[in-house]
């Protein structure tokens, strides 16, 4: 929980230092694609605290390479 | 957008600080025991080639990086989703290098505290240094490497008393098979890695002697990391190295001055800071500078907070556990990188060279793109 409050404060702190000028010069793009990529990294944040166990990109890399390669696995 | 420029100089630290970044104390290619130094050697020459084609790749059409290239010879659509399988590449690499730092942080100094809290401190500093600009990164390197050379010299010139020439020998006693799949791995991680320059060197002043910045930056890393690797083979033994998770760590802390100065392990882990901070940084740069070039906007800067937390929130499950990461560093990573690093930028050459050449065929210039 301290972890996810520490991310929190992070993206609170730059949602002033960076979206606020953003807004404030009327970027309307850089908004949008800014706010987005921020919430997939809070939606991430949030699965992370509610232990939901998202995939290990090792264990799935390594499983779409033993497709095409023969790899131990 | 502020015009960034660096010189050749610390275009070299640049380079040779990334190259020895997580390389310096994560060893790839171990599968060649005692001959792991030679591997080393091999997998520097490997790369020269490869170095060419980097260097072509910036001087082909002046002032546009890897992300241009794209775009300008696949077309908008196929060059976009290049460009987004790039962006993940150079995330996923930056992710890989702050969990080998977290990983290593837990097994030698806080056992206790969680990986996550190490990755936000690591995260946050990539994030501030990607704000800082490639120029500012480059004058902070080019005034750390002296001290990393120094370091890693004096901490080799200590462990001399306690090294056994000896447990080199004797050389390719298993045969140069082990060698050279290891020289594979070494090639991948970590020195085709400098792919990524191909997406920062476009702010270098001076672009023809590119392949010289790569190569001496290439070739001052690769010495370092065989010297090291020699150290630790002389100094911990065939047998025992194999059971160090981090053996440059392990090497040092048997150095004893006069049985008065000792544990200087914390300085491998210091270098393994700062080097580290600079490759996770370049991977967060050129991850931002993707992006930005992706939805055709001027600064990437604005970008680097949120792909940075999402960077540093990646870390946390890109391995499963520390046996995971350096099986994945010793044996999937030069698969999954080799697309990336090798073939893509090949491809990419051979379509601009063939356009380059049709359009002064046709009598039209290359006008240089302003970065």
């Amino acid at each position: 929980m301290i972890l996810f409050i520490i991310i929190l404060l992070l993206i609170i702190y730059f949602i002033f230092s960076d979206l606020v000028p953003i807004i404030k010069k009327k970027q309307g793009k850089i908004f949008w694609i800014y706010t987005t990529v921020l919430s997939i990294a809070l939606i991430l944040n949030v699965l992370i605290l509610v232990n939901y166990k998202i995939p290990i990109i090792s264990v799935a890399l390594k499983k779409l390479l033993g497709v095409f390669l023969e790899l131990e696995q | 957008m502020k015009k960034e420029i660096i010189s050749s100089k610390q275009g070299v630290t640049l380079i040779t600080m990334f190259l020895i970044g997580s390389a310096l104390v994560i060893n790839s290619g171990t599968e060649a025991g005692k001959d792991a130094w030679i591997a080393m050697l091999l997998g520097m020459i490997m790369v020269i080639p490869m170095l060419f084609v980097y260097s072509r790749l910036i001087k082909v059409y002046p002032g546009r990086d890897l992300y241009d290239l794209q775009k300008l010879l696949f077309g908008k659509v196929i060059g976009s989703i290049t460009s987004i399988f790039f962006i993940l590449f150079t995330l996923h690499l930056g992710a890989m290098i702050l969990r080998n730092f977290s990983e290593f942080i837990q097994a030698v100094s806080f056992p206790e505290t969680p990986q996550f809290f190490t990755l936000i401190l690591m995260g946050t500093l990539c994030i501030c240094g990607t704000k800082c600009g490639i120029e500012v990164l480059a004058r902070w390197s080019s005034f750390v490497f002296p001290i990393i050379f120094i370091v890693v010299a004096s901490l080799v010139i200590f462990s001399i008393p306690a090294a056994e020439l000896t447990n080199i020998k004797p050389i390719l006693y298993n045969g140069i098979k082990p060698v050279i799949q290891s020289s594979f791995s070494i090639f991948a991680y970590p020195f085709a890695e400098v792919t990524l320059f191909t997406m920062v060197f476009n702010s270098l002043n001076n672009k023809k002697n590119t392949f010289r910045i790569f190569l001496i930056g290439t070739l001052i890393a690769g010495i370092m990391l065989t010297v090291v690797a020699i150290r630790n083979i002389a100094v911990l033994g065939p047998e025992t190295i194999d059971s160090y998770y981090f053996p440059a760590y392990n090497a040092v802390s048997v150095i004893s001055i006069g049985n008065f100065f000792d544990r200087f392990e914390i300085l491998v882990a210091i270098m393994f800071v700062v080097s580290g901070f600079l490759k996770a940084t370049i991977c967060l740069y050129t991850a931002s500078k993707g992006f930005s070039k992706l939805f055709n906007v001027d600064c990437y800067s604005e970008f680097a907070a949120p792909l940075g937390i999402i960077m540093f929130t990646m870390a946390s499950f890109v391995y499963e556990n520390l046996m995971e990461m350096f099986q994945w560093a010793g044996t999937i990573y030069k698969y999954y990188s080799f697309p990336f690093l090798v073939l893509m930028p090949i491809i990419i050459l051979i379509f601009a060279e063939v356009k380059s050449r049709r359009e002064r065929g046709k009598g039209a210039q290359i006008k240089p793109q302003k970065t």
